[in-house]
C-alpha cells in the first residue's frame, strides 16, 4: 500500500511537473511562442478602419482616420492604407507589396515608387515606422526576428511569456527587442524597442483586448517615444476578418482611386 | 455651335444623366483655404499677398465618379477676384478599365518637379514647377493585368502654354480646333515588374510654347509646331537607395530634335533626415544641366527642408529653405526664403523673397 502511495505521489508529481512546464511555457519554444503570437496577430485578410492620434511631447494632439486592406498573399504580405481624415491628408495612399512600396499623394497626382529606407522612417508622421504598420498588420514578427525565451513576468496585471527579439537584419533600427505576451491568448501586451545604448527607446502597449470569431485583438495600441517624450495612439473603429480579398485589390489602380 | 461648346454640352449631358440614375451618396465636399504673405528682399521691400480657395465637390456613382473643383484667387496689392471651373470630369470604372472624360490634369513621369514625359497639360508659365493647367481629355487605362497598363490619351482641344503673344510686333498663330490638330498620347507601363517600374510613351500633338518664324517680306509669327515625343520613365530600389530615370527625345516637325533626360536618387537616414539628388540635362539651345537637391527631416509637429537649384551652365543658384508647423488638425503654417545667386533658368520671378502660408484644409 505504501508502495503504491509513493508511486502515486511520484506520478502525481512528475504529471503536475509536466503540466506546469507546458502551462508556464517551458514546452514552448521562442520560435513557437512567436509563430503563435503572429497567428494571433495576423490575418488572411483584413478590412480595418483606424484613427490615428499623433500627442506631441508639447502635449498637442493631431488625430488621422485610415481605412486599410491587408493580406497574407503567397508571394508576401500586401497592404493597402487610404487616409480619409483630416483634409490635409485626405486621399493619401500607401500600397505595400512584399518589399516594394508606393506612395500616392493627391496634390501630385500621381503614384511615386518609395525607396526600402522609407519603410524605417516616420509613418504620417507617427511615433511607428512603416515597419511597424506592416509588423502589427499582418506580417507579424517572426520573418524579422530571432526569439529567445527569457521567462515570466507579470506586466499590465497579467501573466506573460518574456521574449528577446535579435533582429535579423544588421541595419534593423533597434538592437533588439523585448516582448511581453499574454500566456493565455498569445497576444504581445508590451514591447520594448532598445537602441544600441541598450536603452528603450520606444514602448508599445496593447489595451483593451476583445475576442471576435475566436480571434483575440487589440483595439487600443500606444506606441511611446521616450527619447522624444511623443506618443501614438492607434484605436481600432471597425473591422472585418470575413472579407474576402484578391491580388486586385493591392494595385496602383485602387491606390489612387480608392476602393 | 463649335466643336467646344459641343464637347462641353457633351460633357454636362454625361456628368447629368449619369449622376441622376445612379447617385451612391451625397456629394463629398472638400478644400484649401491659403494665406500668402510675401515681401521681395530688394529695392523697396514690395509687399505681395493673396487668398486662394479650392473647393472640390466628388460624388460617387454605382461604376464611377463625378468630380469638380473650382479655384479662386484674390491678389493684394491689386484687389483682382479670379474664379475658375479648375477641373470638371466624369469617371467611369469598367472590371479592366478607367475611363476619364474632361477638365483634367495628367501627371506622368517618376521624376520631381520636372518631368520631360508629362506632355499633356501645358506648364503654367507663371509658375512652372508648380500644378500645369488643365486641358479636356478623353482618357483611358486599360489594366492588361495587376502589372501591365496601357493608357490612351486624346485631346481634342489644343490648349498653349501662352494664350497671348508677349510681343504685340508678333502675331501668335493659334491652331484651328479640328480633329486633325487633337493631340494624342499612349503610353505602356509596368509597376513591380521585377522589383521595378518603368513606362514607354509616345505623344503626337504641338509644342506648348510658341516658336517664332521671320520670313523676309511676311509679318513676324509665332507658330506652335507639330512635335512627336517619345519618353520612358523608370523606378527601382538598390539597397536602400531609391533610383529613377525620365527622358524624352522631341522630334519637332521643322526644327532640330531634341532631347532631355534626368537621373535622381534618395535615401533615407533612420532620424527621418531625407536627402533627394536630381541631375537635369537638356540638349536644346545651349545643352543646359541642372542639379537639384534636398534636405528633409519631419520631426513631430515640424518639419523642415533645403531645396537647392544649380545650374552648372549658366552658374545661377537658387537655395530655398522652408520650414513647416502644423498649427491644428489640417492647419499648417509655413515660412521660408528663396534666394538667387544669378538665374537658374527655370523660374519667372527670380527675386530674393520672404514668403509665409497658412493653408487649412477640410
Amino acid at each position: 500500500m505504501k508502495k503504491i502511495l509513493k508511486r502515486s505521489i511520484v506520478l502525481a508529481l512528475l504529471l503536475s511537473l509536466s503540466l506546469g512546464a507546458t502551462a508556464f511555457g517551458k514546452t514552448l519554444t521562442g520560435e513557437e511562442i512567436l509563430t503563435k503570437v503572429d497567428q494571433t496577430m495576423g490575418a488572411e485578410s483584413k478590412v480595418m478602419k483606424q484613427r490615428m492620434t499623433i500627442v506631441a511631447a508639447n502635449g498637442q494632439e493631431r488625430t488621422r482616420e485610415m481605412q486599410m486592406w491587408s493580406r497574407q498573399a503567397s508571394n508576401g504580405d500586401e497592404m493597402l492604407a487610404k487616409f480619409l481624415a483630416p483634409g490635409d491628408v485626405r486621399g493619401t495612399g500607401i500600397l505595400m507589396k512584399d518589399e516594394d512600396m508606393w506612395l500616392y499623394l493627391p496634390a501630385l497626382g500621381k503614384t511615386r515608387r518609395v525607396a526600402a529606407h522609407a519603410k524605417k522612417g516616420s509613418f504620417m508622421g507617427s511615433d511607428l515606422t512603416f515597419d511597424d504598420m506592416e509588423q502589427l498588420g499582418s506580417r507579424g514578427f517572426a520573418p524579422f526576428y530571432e526569439p529567445q525565451i527569457l521567462g515570466e513576468e507579470e506586466v499590465l496585471d497579467v501573466s506573460c511569456f518574456v521574449l528577446k527579439l535579435t533582429p535579423l537584419d544588421e541595419e534593423n533600427a533597434f538592437s533588439y527587442v523585448k516582448m511581453w505576451v499574454e500566456k493565455d491568448i498569445f497576444l504581445p501586451r508590451q514591447i520594448e524597442y532598445y537602441n544600441a545604448d541598450n536603452t528603450v527607446q520606444r514602448l508599445l502597449t496593447t489595451w483593451n483586448l476583445r475576442e471576435e470569431a475566436g480571434r483575440w485583438r487589440a483595439e487600443r495600441m500606444v506606441m511611446e517615444d521616450l527619447t522624444k517624450g511623443s506618443k501614438t495612439i492607434l484605436e481600432v473603429q471597425e473591422v472585418d476578418f470575413e472579407q474576402s480579398l484578391d491580388a486586385s485589390v493591392f494595385t496602383t489602380r485602387n491606390l489612387e482611386r480608392g476602393i | 455651335m463649335n466643336n467646344r461648346s459641343l464637347f462641353v454640352l457633351f460633357l454636362i449631358v454625361s456628368l447629368v444623366s449619369l449622376t441622376s440614375i445612379s447617385v451612391q451618396a451625397a456629394p463629398q465636399i472638400s478644400g484649401e483655404l491659403l494665406s500668402k504673405l510675401g515681401v521681395v528682399l530688394e529695392d523697396s521691400y514690395n509687399l505681395s499677398a493673396g487668398q486662394e480657395v479650392i473647393l472640390n465637390l466628388d460624388e460617387s456613382l454605382s461604376s464611377g465618379a463625378v468630380h469638380l473643383k473650382f479655384k479662386g484667387d484674390y491678389k493684394l496689392p491689386e484687389g483682382e477676384w479670379a474664379l475658375d471651373l479648375d477641373e470638371a470630369y466624369l469617371d467611369y470604372y469598367a472590371p479592366n478599365f478607367d475611363f476619364r472624360l474632361g477638365k483634367q490634369r495628367l501627371n506622368w513621369g517618376t521624376a520631381l518637379q520636372l518631368n520631360p514625359t508629362d506632355v499633356i497639360n501645358p506648364s503654367n508659365i507663371n509658375d512652372p514647377l508648380g500644378e500645369k493647367l488643365p486641358v479636356y481629355l478623353l482618357n483611358l487605362d486599360y489594366y492588361l493585368s495587376d502589372t501591365w497598363q496601357v493608357t490612351g490619351v486624346y485631346a481634342p482641344f489644343f490648349t498653349p502654354a501662352i494664350a497671348e503673344s508677349p510681343n504685340p510686333m508678333i502675331q501668335l498663330v493659334k491652331p484651328e480646333n479640328t480633329f486633325k490638330n487633337g493631340e494624342f498620347a499612349i503610353k505602356l507601363s509596368a509597376m513591380a515588374l521585377q522589383g521595378m517600374d518603368f513606362s514607354l510613351s509616345f505623344y503626337h500633338g504641338k509644342e506648348k510654347t510658341p516658336t517664332p518664324i521671320i520670313k523676309p517680306g511676311e509679318a513676324p509669327k509665332a507658330i506652335f509646331r507639330d512635335v512627336n515625343k517619345l519618353g520612358a520613365d523608370y523606378a527601382t530600389t538598390i539597397g536602400d537607395v531609391g533610383l529613377w530615370a525620365e527622358g524624352s527625345v522631341n522630334l519637332p516637325k521643322d526644327g532640330d530634335k531634341n532631347f532631355e533626360v534626368i537621373v535622381g536618387a534618395d535615401y533615407g537616414f533612420d532620424n527621418g533626415l531625407k536627402i533627394v539628388s536630381q541631375f537635369v540635362h537638356r540638349s536644346e539651345g545651349d545643352k543646359t544641366n541642372i542639379i537639384l537637391g534636398g534636405l528633409n527631416q519631419v520631426k513631430g509637429l515640424y518639419e523642415w527642408q533645403l531645396g537647392g537649384v544649380y545650374n552648372i551652365t549658366a552658374k545661377g543658384l537658387m537655395l530655398n529653405p522652408e520650414f513647416s508647423y502644423s498649427l491644428a488638425d489640417a492647419t499648417v503654417f509655413t515660412a521660408g526664403l528663396r534666394y538667387f545667386k544669378d538665374s537658374i533658368g527655370i523660374l519667372p520671378n527670380e527675386e530674393n523673397q520672404v514668403y509665409s502660408q497658412v493653408s487649412v484644409s477640410f
